[in-house]
């Protein structure tokens, strides 16, 4: 009798904490699922931040989106479910649905990558022997550089 | 005193004319009568404008309710710093300091290159006080900050009304770092104005050899620097009012103050190249134009409400003006750089590719880059409505995934650059300098993972802080070796004498070092921890990481122009009891209904326990929110450090008296050699 009952002691326990711990498992989910999305109360901060008091939207928003955790929905579904229902403002960050919300995330890149041989085309340029260009030989380009080194000599030194 | 001010600010509109009038036709036609006194009256302009921000801070100090300004941003219990602070709170005001110091500026700079610079001068007059002249128009204009209030009535007149109190100031707003943040940040982004009057003078008078970045390095540095510590004071701000557990959301207007910083940082390191090696001239004028432009194209974001921000405390209709403003000085400076192209032409070749040239070549690209990134972002919500109707959001998950790796091979460089030999790093050169922090850092990363630092982005971020702080302070104690072995000096005099004898390069390596903590800051920010409690009770317990939290009591009391409840929270770490946390929930009254957190915060080196309470309905329950937040108070050390670092670099070498050694002599000229 004493070890049944101890046996259904331990099993009572481990269910509790099994259960429990999914249930944090799912406050843990929901809150980073808040993080791709807007708090849709105007002040423009992500659901998972807005502490807002008495905030006409993110608990609402929160118990929606912790009924989809529950629900055991993936996090496209949710997403597209919010979207739904809010607009595209209430993702966080651009979708990569399209080509012109998929360009909000590639543009940096391209340009990271566009400058990068700028800058490689410009060093083996300069460093392919062209001469040093001196100052321009227009009327006042003399007179410009003197004019500079008497200005330098007026100007105290760092 | 409100028809005081506006007429100060007709007598700035009409004495800002004259100025650059006078300035133009006295260098064109060799006048210095007229130039001297175009320069008084940029003097006179700055007394206009000061005569006109005193008379709004006189009206907000004597609750003149009559002033719509006054009356929207003001009220009689607001304490007296506050009161100081409104008059940048809103729209008009904040304009009107905005040209204050600008005008402060003009008149600084005009007065210190009184007997310098003769051609250039007086285009750099014309330049900053034609900038005035905008903003001055917006005042008398636009957004007038004497307008005086007045209602209108049935039949559509208007009548003069004059509230018996104000409206008070946004609770957020009530913040003593909010008498602190937007001064920092405005004098921050309008110091670029200096440089990019300077540039656009040279580019006028084709005086484009180092002059005039010689001429502005001081000013440029103390701007960025002070624009830096000012937007570390915003995010300062944000971390202890707004209750969200952070200090950086990426929201538009923080954005905003970010980019011209950003630039300031890709200028403050290619004019080196331009002064030590005459290359980059073109680079450098564009740098500092677009780092000007986005100082005014921040306030454009900041005050137009082009885009939704939990900052933009205050919006209208300017932004056109500003727009057309931002269009006519890009133009005109697009044009000066086109047909001087000839001008500036590099006077020396690049050397290699493993170089310090090209090394801040791409430590510019990655900063142009990180800025394009945010502007990007910060701008797609406007062009998606343009595009397709619809307004997404681009919130903290897309520039963070996107500028984390870019700002981290940044840090990268940040330790290698300053390292790097002129023409040609040697190979061996290399592995002296960078072989044993590289090892140390690789090293070091199997304990950090060890020790729980599973985030990729933060791992990295912190070997690369450890590599690029050892490559610093490696400098640092070679320098004072080589200085106390040849002088006899301590070692830490050694150090002293050593950075206040080559400050812009020992200055330079602190501002390094400064970032290297900020990182480290930054890296905590991925292991943040956050627990809700709603409806908690007194006695309640709760528990984050290794610390325990028990809710002691809720009150309520009385401040000078709010009521707050308040929890009394003690704080237990493994038990024991180290500090008791009072966070408040207030309600302002006058202006919004809404009511305000103000957290309380326990700071140590290790992490910031974080406590927000939302208030209680019936004096026994209320809703917590605690975050453990790792690493933060580096960020504010760096910050400290950034300014520090900035301050010295600014200072003149301090001169060698007396006798110095032989061997120290060589191997200081070798190490300045090896830095130059």
């Amino acid at each position: 009798m004493n070890t049944r009952s101890s046996i259904v002691r331990k099993l009572i326990i481990v269910v509790f904490l099994a259960v429990g711990s999914g249930a944090q498992a799912g406050a843990d989910r929901a809150e980073t699922l808040g993080e791709g999305l807007i708090c849709m109360c105007g002040c423009n901060q992500l659901l998972s931040g807005c502490e807002m008091i008495n905030c006409p939207a993110a608990p609402s928003m929160r118990k929606e989106l912790r009924k989809y955790v529950d629900e055991g929905e993936d996090d496209k579904t949710i997403f597209a479910s919010f979207s739904a229902k809010y607009g595209a403002k209430v993702l966080s960050a651009p979708a990569t649905d399209d080509w012109f919300n998929l360009s909000a995330w590639v543009m940096p890149f391209i340009v990271l990558g566009g400058g990068a041989a700028v800058v490689v085309l410009v060093l083996k340029r300069v460093r392919s022997g062209q001469p040093t260009v001196g100052p321009p030989t227009t009327d006042a380009a003399p007179y410009e550089k003197e004019i500079e080194e008497e200005l330098r000599k007026l100007t105290p030194e760092d | 005193m409100a028809q005081f001010g506006q007429f100060a600010l007709a007598i700035a509109f009409i004495v800002a004319i004259y100025a650059i009038v006078a300035s133009v036709i006295g260098i064109r036609s060799r006048n210095d009568k007229l130039i001297a006194s175009g320069r008084n009256a940029a003097i006179c302009n700055c007394i206009a404008i000061s005569t006109a921000i005193f008379s709004l801070g006189y009206l907000f100090l004597t609750d003149d309710f009559s002033v719509a300004y006054v009356a929207a941003h003001s009220s009689i219990d607001l304490p007296l710093h506050f009161k100081i602070s409104s008059v940048w709170g809103g729209q008009e005001g904040s304009l009107l300091f905005w040209s204050w110091i600008l005008t402060v500026y003009s008149a600084l700079v005009i007065f210190q290159n009184r007997d310098k610079h003769r051609s250039m001068m007086p285009y750099v007059t014309s330049v900053l006080t034609a900038t005035s002249l905008f903003f001055t128009a917006m005042h008398l204009f636009v957004v007038n900050p004497f307008k005086i209030g007045a209602i209108q009535m049935p039949g559509g007149a208007l009548s003069l009304f004059r509230p018996s109190d104000g409206v008070g100031l946004n609770p957020l707003l009530q913040d003593t770092l909010m008498v602190i943040h937007p001064p920092m940040l405005y004098t921050g982004m309008v110091g670029l104005a200096v440089p990019y009057a300077f540039a656009i003078a040279a580019l006028i008078t084709r005086q484009l050899g180092d002059t005039w970045i010689r001429t502005t390095r001081r000013w440029t540095m103390a701007a960025w620097a002070i624009l830096g510590i000012g937007i570390l004071l915003g995010g300062k701000w944000a971390y202890r009012e707004l209750g969200w557990g952070g200090y950086w959301a990426w929201d538009p207007v923080e954005n905003a103050s970010l980019m011209p910083w950003l630039i300031g940082t890709a200028f403050l390191h290619s004019v080196m190249v331009q002064e030590k090696k005459g290359m980059l001239k073109v680079w450098n004028v564009v740098l500092i134009v677009a780092a000007y432009t986005m100082s005014i194209f921040g306030t454009t974001l900041t005050r137009s409400g082009l885009v939704d921000s939990v900052h933009a405390f205050a919006k209208s209709d300017i932004g056109g003006y500003f727009m057309a403003f931002i269009i006519v000085t890009v133009s005109g400076a697009l044009y000066l750089i086109l047909d001087r192209l000839p001008y500036l032409k590099p006077d020396k070749q690049m050397g290699s590719v493993v170089s310090r040239e090209s090394s801040f070549m791409f430590n510019n690209l990655v900063l142009l880059v990180s800025c394009f990134a945010i502007l990007w972002g910060t701008m797609f919500p406007v062009l998606s409505e343009w595009y397709n109707g619809n307004k997404i959001t681009v919130g903290a998950p897309f520039f963070n995934r996107v500028n984390v790796p870019i700002a981290i091979f940044l840090l990268f460089l940040t330790g290698v650059g300053p390292l790097l030999a002129w023409r040609k790093a040697s190979t061996n050169s290399l592995k002296r300098n960078f072989l044993i922090p590289a090892l140390i850092a690789l090293a070091s990363g199997v304990p950090l993972y060890l020790l729980g630092v599973n985030h990729f982005y933060a791992w990295l971020s912190l070997v690369m802080s450890i590599f690029v702080g050892l490559t610093i302070v490696r400098e640092f104690y070679k320098g004072a070796q080589a200085r106390a072995y040849g002088t006899g000096e301590r070692f830490h005099e050694a150090i002293v004498n050593l950075t206040l004898r080559n400050t812009r390069r020992y200055g330079g390596y602190i501002i390094h070092f400064g970032f290297v903590l900020l990182f480290v800051g930054w890296s905590g920010q991925a292991f943040s921890e956050k627990v809700r409690l709603p409806d908690s009770r007194i006695g309640d317990k709760f528990q984050i990481h290794q610390y325990d939290m028990r809710v002691e009591n809720m009150a309520v009391r009385e401040g000078a122009n709010y009521l707050a409840q308040f929890a009394t929270v003690s704080l237990y770490e493994y038990g024991k009891k180290i500090a008791v946390m009072s966070p408040e929930w207030r309600k302002y009254g006058g202006r919004d209904q809404q009511g305000t957190t103000e957290v309380a915060i326990l700071s140590t080196l290790k992490s910031d326990i974080y406590l927000v309470f939302q208030g209680s309905t019936d004096g026994v329950r209320g809703d917590f929110t605690i975050y453990y937040n790792p690493l933060v108070m580096w960020v504010w050390i760096g910050g400290t450090v950034l300014g520090i670092g900035t301050v010295i670099a600014m200072l003149p070498n301090r001169q060698t008296h007396g006798k110095t050694p032989e061997s120290v002599r060589t191997k200081e000229s070798e190490e300045v050699e090896h830095a130059v």
